[in-house]
This record gives structure tokens, sequence and C-alpha cells, in this order.
């Protein structure tokens, strides 16, 4: 017997992603899905961030690795909300664990929640979390190409911030034609040019996310 | 790179359909796949083979139909496909580009009895 059906493998997590993404705007948080290779940068530009916002707005973070509470255990000390995600081998984060992670924070102090994809620029483009915005991380020393290879991941994000440009002077990478490669596969990307080492840039991408939460502080 | 865990979710469609119809093996899955997807149909179907070990799914082949990428270009409305992921329209070479298809993960049939 044949049976016709059309059934979006992945249509299970949309929904739960849906409910999360609800739940956000319901309590009014900000959501940021931040992706990257691995080393690119993500957790120390949280640090960073942390230190330079928690005053202004409530902060939490979700941090999803493979194994380790190492990144939760780096922002705990930055006196914010932070669960841990242990994927245990998945090559990214799904909606599922997003939503069972929620569970843990008390939503109703946080204006921004970050959520802190698995290093990986392919799987977490796949799935969404419920979050408002995909947010990419790049450090210079990966190279101009990688918009090229991985054009998903520009594709779907709406900001790429570069990361470490101190070290321009040590790589090849041609930053011009970076931001060309990344602009080409997606127009509207917002791009941040940083060093969280430096601090070179940081204050540009503070304020554009204050202005984001919606000046409520 | 995590063909496991979809394999695990066609399973799941799967013994959902089967129970549906009330029917206790299946033979066939035909499935639509875009190339933008990040799957890789042989490492699928490895591991859905695997998966249907023991199962009602246990030998059913997995037909993959590929979907190409296709865009529509905001600027000039051309409807294109492109094997790989260039975003410039070829008529008016600007790139504010719409992905109509591509990114397809579903399973569309099953045979079963």
């Amino acid at each position: 017997m044949k049976i016709g059906i059309v059934k979006d493998i992945l249509e299970a997590n949309d929904m739960i992603a849906e409910g999360n993404r609800r739940l956000f705007k319901g309590k009014g948080t900000l959501v940021m899905n931040l992706m990257s290779s691995p080393g690119a940068g993500k957790t120390t530009l949280l640090e960073k961030s942390i230190s330079a916002l928690k005053d202004r707005v409530g902060i939490g973070v979700i941090e999803g690795d493979i194994q380790t509470e190492l990144d939760a255990e780096r922002i705990h000390k930055k006196g914010v909300e932070v669960v841990q995600i242990n994927t245990g081998g998945a090559c990214h984060l799904d909606a599922t664990m997003v939503s069972q992670a929620i569970e843990k924070l008390d939503l109703t102090n946080i204006d921004i929640l970050f959520i802190e994809n698995v290093g990986n620029l392919v799987c977490p483009a796949e799935f969404r979390l419920g979050e408002d915005m995909k947010v990419m991380i790049l450090s210079i020393a990966e190279g101009e190409d990688k918009p090229l290879k991985y054009p998903l991941m520009f594709h779907e994000s709406q900001v790429l911030i570069i990361n470490k440009i101190d070290l321009l002077p040590y790589c090849d990478c041609d930053i011009m034609r970076l931001r060309e490669n990344s602009l080409k596969i997606n127009p509207n990307l917002n791009i941040f040019e940083i060093s969280c080492k430096t601090g070179r840039g940081l204050d540009v991408w503070y304020e554009w996310l204050i202005k984001k939460v919606g000046g409520r502080h | 790179m995590h063909e496991l865990s979809i394999a695990q979710n066609i399973m799941d469609i799967v013994n959902e359909q089967l129970s549906v119809n009330n029917l206790s093996r299946v033979t066939k899955i035909g499935m639509r796949i875009g190339k933008l997807a990040a799957i890789e149909p042989a490492s699928l179907k490895f591991c859905f083979e695997i998966i249907a070990r023991d199962t009602k799914a246990e030998g059913a082949v997995l037909e993959i139909d590929s979907v190409p990428i296709r865009y529509r270009c905001n600027d000039c409305q051309l409807d294109f496909i492109l094997d790989e992921l260039d975003f410039i329209c070829p008529n008016c070479m600007r790139n504010r580009l719409e992905i109509i298809s591509g990114r397809e993960l579903q399973v569309v049939e099953m045979e079963a009895y």
C-alpha cells in the first residue's frame, strides 16, 4: 500500500521553537543565538558584553557544548544566570534542549538571553531555537573565504561579528574582501568589527545591543 | 553532520504512519532533501539502515529525491536554479535573492503492508 504524506522532518523542532519564541515574547526577552566555529570567541565576547552591560540590562546565558561545564563556569563568574547544556555529541542545539534549559531560568529578570550554540559553522543554521536573531562570530584568522564556503550560516544570520581584528597584521585575511563576501550572500547583515583582546569596536556593539533591547532601561 | 538524529526522526514518522494505517511493515520511504539541508544522502541511508534493524522498517529502501536550490530575484523577479549557493542573479547581477527551494527535509511517501 502506498501512503502519500508530506511531513517535514524538522517540524517537531520548529513547533517547539515556536513555543519558545512565544514564551520569550511574553516575558519581553530578546534572544540571540550565537553561532561560530570553535575558538572564534563566543564565550569571550559574552564575558565582555556581560561585564559592560549587566548594570544596564538583565542578562541570562544558555551555554551549549558537546561536553564540559567550562563555559558555564566562566559565565557564572560574571554574576549572571547561566544554564549549561551538554549535547553529548550532537553538533548543534535544538529547540527541545533550549526549552528544557529555560525552565531553569527566571526570564522575568532577563532582558537579553544569549544562547551560545555548539561551535560549528554548518548544522546550527538548520535548527530554529525560538531566537529573535542569529548572530555569527567569525575570527579573522579563519580567512575571508568562509562566507563562500559556509554560505547558509551567513545567509541565515542577521549579525556578523568579525572578531580578533587585532590579529590583522599577522594574518593574510583581507577584511574588505571578507565584508564583500559576506554582504554578497546576505546584503542585510549588520557587521561589527571588534577585538575582545584590545576592546576595539566593542562599544559600538554594546550600544547596538542596548538599542535592540528597546531602551527600557 | 547530524544524519543519525534525522534518521531517528524518519523512524518516528514511519512508526506513526504505520500505526495510524494499521500496517506492520514498511518497504520504501520516499524523501525530498534539498541541496541546502546539510544532509549527505549516503550517510543518511547508512544511519537509517542501522536504526531500522530489528524494526518494522528493517530493509526498507530510502528513496531520496534531491531538490535543487531555486532562487527568486527580488529586483528583476527572475526565477532560477543554481547548483551552488552563489548569491548573484545571473540576469541583473544583483544579490537581493530569496531562496525558494533547496532547504526541504521531508518524508513524502511510504510503501507499506
